[in-house]
């Protein structure tokens, strides 16, 4: 289900403290359907896998790339 | 789905290589006493921005953000094992980037593998460069310049070990300054670069290791005098570091002398000249 660019999505805190999101369903002709909840993240990696520097002193250069991922059942937030 | 933004870029998990292994990098809290570096903050936006404006980052690990509100903190000082007069030390970490989600909050994300830095780097004054002839002719000198330097060991990188060996082997991160007597100096890409095998070292600016990198230089030799090589290596924040010795050499160019007999007296319309070269 979306409200124009934002995804509705339940959560409660589960025995341990832990944020649950669940995705929510709804009932078309009869039938439960789950609407999947989607979550784009960013990938991160360095650009080089060693730098060498003679300070102490050094540039990071990073390359970002995005994925996204679909949940049809619970998860937590570790499991993004 | 709304575009998620970063708000926070973090090296974590970093550690330090002694004699013994990987043992993870202090810092002196405000008691003075050393703690585990959880996390150095490099980059933060409360309202976030998208990743293709973040520009390169940096860290100063005499001076960082440790994210648990020291703004200054430093791996170097009593009783912490580094020290900043140590060279070449050897360290790995992770990064993290943070983006905001308007429906779950904020997201973590950890690169999966290991990126490696060696801060300090340092090389002999003295033992560094070697492989330039003393005496030169002219035309172009095809040198094979050996440079020793400081390096990772193998057995405690595993399988990213070629990959941190290679960076040396990169032609863009090396340039030779040569001067020759007379006018201004050129900078000389090296054709190739070969790498020995790297093994245990004694100089104490190697912090434990070096590697022999051979580089492959075409030097231009057009009057006689003094030449002077320098090896700049380029990857060193975005700057060039000079190493601290320096080759030279000096080229007598040979010029031939050609004499020929003063007269020649023949029969017919045709004769040998003779020449003789000096």
């Amino acid at each position: 289900m979306q409200n124009k660019t934002k995804q509705l999505i339940a959560s409660k805190y589960n025995a341990s403290g832990k944020r649950i999101f669940i995705p929510l369903a709804i009932r078309i002709d009869g039938i439960e359907r789950i609407i999947p909840f989607r979550i784009q993240k960013y990938l991160v990696s360095p650009q080089v896998p060693a730098i060498y520097s003679s300070s102490s002193e050094a540039t990071v250069a990073l390359v970002f790339s995005q994925v996204e991922r679909v949940f049809t059942q619970p998860f937590t937030a570790d499991e993004l | 789905m709304a575009i998620r933004k970063v708000t926070e870029v973090q090296i974590v998990d970093p550690e330090y290589l002694d004699s013994t292994g990987w043992q993870p990098l202090k810092y002196l809290d405000a008691s003075n006493n050393p703690k585990v570096i959880n996390q150095v903050v490099l980059f933060q936006s409360v309202a976030g921005v998208l990743p293709s404006t973040i520009p390169n980052l940096g860290v100063n690990w005499a001076n960082f953000n440790n994210g648990e509100g020291q703004a200054n903190a430093t791996i170097f000082g009593v009783p912490l094992p580094l020290n900043t007069t140590d060279k070449s030390i050897k360290i790995r970490y992770k990064i993290m980037v943070i983006s905001l989600d308007d429906d779950i909050g904020n997201i973590h994300s950890v690169s999966e593998d290991y990126a490696y830095m060696m801060i300090n780097m340092g090389f002999s004054a003295t033992k560094t460069l070697s492989g330039l002839p003393g005496e030169l002719d002219g035309g172009k000198l095809e040198a094979t310049i050996t440079v020793e330097c400081p390096a990772f060991p193998d057995t405690p990188l595993g399988s990213d070990y070629s990959a941190v060996r290679d960076v040396l082997k990169d032609s863009d991160a090396w340039k030779a300054k040569w001067t020759p007597p007379k006018g201004s100096a050129q900078y000389i890409d090296p054709g190739i670069i070969i790498l020995e095998p790297v093994k245990p070292s004694e100089t104490a600016e190697h912090g434990g290791y070096s590697i022999k990198a051979k580089l492959l230089l075409n030097l231009p030799v057009n009057i006689d005098g003094e030449y002077r090589l320098d090896i700049q290596w380029l990857k060193d924040s975005g700057s060039a570091y000079t190493i601290p010795q320096n080759l030279k050499a000096t080229a007598l160019i040979t010029i031939n002398k050609a004499a020929v007999e003063s007269a020649v007296y023949v029969s017919g319309s045709t004769t040998d000249i003779e020449l003789s070269f000096s």
